[in-house]
């Protein structure tokens, strides 16, 4: 197991570099090398740390602690082909993750960062309402069960596409730039990140490496199903690109828009589940 | 922390999960006993070794209020 989280933590690390390397082109930027997050994650474990005067010290180094925890256990969720409510329960987690670096740091730019994860958290976790619609189907929320359910009746992205699209707004939603990353706005510095440097920061991105690989993966899983390693790594790749895509050709929106949007989505969501278990599902 | 106690934690669960890997491989440890080792032990580790090296030893730092 070691091997596989160090090769999701080095993963996911490249493919955030890939996001920032995509975005640059666009911007006709050079960008950074696509190692640039694994460097950044390398050198800020280098650097001596110290915790912030006015910071809650416990809290400040505890909250590092459990966000590298919860997602080392949610990539081996996946690994298990467990159940994806317990993915999606650790997603939720990491929203009070975020509230809890924001809020220890003692800085205003920490706790504007994670007062707006918890605003945020407030639209994009309805969002896993597409599970039910992914339920409806499958009878079952194993991420095995539902690969199977895919062998023999084909991808659930064509299936349900509207729960694909929810789905692939969370994803968004993570994504550093994207048009509802109001909880790393400018405005705030780095957001909950600001106060936390050296190798706390590393442990960020340590959380950020794990996080992007569980995330896309679990996507692939549930809406395209089992693929060879290679196919994964393609696939994901690709999705990668396409959120660094709409990151690059869309703006970042207020923190209000953010919520009206997403609430609109999963209005629409329910709206279609609704439907679905209504009118019955076939087979 | 001091830093001397810092060392012996990372290098405890350093060893503890490097040599838990070897009856997981054999079989005769479950994933999720194993698992649950690693979500315990990879944050400490990785924060007792941050802590070991690369912990400063003057003054705090003031926070960040503004450019």
């Amino acid at each position: 197991m070691i091997p596989e989280i160090l090769a999701a933590l080095f993963f996911g690390l490249l493919l955030l570099g890939l996001h920032r390397k995509v975005v640059a082109r666009i911007q006709k930027r050079p960008g950074p090398p696509v190692w640039q997050e694994f460097l950044h994650a390398a050198k800020f474990f280098w650097k001596q740390t110290w915790v912030p005067k006015t910071a809650s010290s416990l809290m400040f180094v505890g909250i590092v602690l459990v966000g590298i925890g919860i997602w080392v256990a949610a990539l081996l969720v996946v690994i298990a082909g467990g159940n994806i409510l317990i993915i999606f329960g650790i997603y939720m987690l990491q929203k009070i993750v975020e509230h809890g670096f924001g809020l220890s740091s003692g800085s205003p730019y920490g706790k504007f960062g994670g007062v707006r994860s918890v605003i945020s958290a407030a639209s994009e976790i309805p969002l896993f309402v597409s599970v039910a619609a992914i339920a409806l189907f499958t009878h079952s929320l194993a991420l095995q069960d539902i690969v199977a359910y895919q062998a023999v009746h084909g991808p659930l992205l064509l299936i349900v596409p509207p729960a694909a699209f929810a789905m692939f707004l969370v994803l968004l939603s993570k994504m550093p730039g994207g048009p509802f990353s109001v909880v790393e706005g400018k405005e705030l510095v780095s957001g909950y990140k600001t106060e936390h440097f050296g190798f706390f920061r590393a442990g960020l991105y340590v959380c950020d490496g794990l996080k992007t690989t569980v995330l896309l993966w679990t996507f692939v899983l549930v809406f395209i199903g089992g693929l060879p390693t290679a196919g994964f790594i393609i696939v994901m790749v690709i999705l990668m690109i396409i959120l660094s895509f709409t990151c690059a050709l869309t703006p970042m929106l207020t923190p209000f828009d953010s919520v009206t949007l997403q609430t609109l989505v999963t209005g629409a969501m329910l709206v279609y589940v609704g439907c679905i278990a209504a009118m019955g599902v076939p087979g | 922390m001091k830093k001397k106690d810092a060392r012996i934690i990372a290098a405890l669960t350093g060893v503890l999960m490097g040599v838990l890997y070897f009856p997981y491989v054999a079989g005769l440890i479950t994933f999720w006993t194993y698992g649950a080792l690693l979500v315990i032990g990879a944050p400490v580790f990785f924060l007792a070794a941050g802590f070991a090296m690369m912990a400063g030893e003057g003054e705090e730092d003031d926070p960040f209020i503004g450019y």
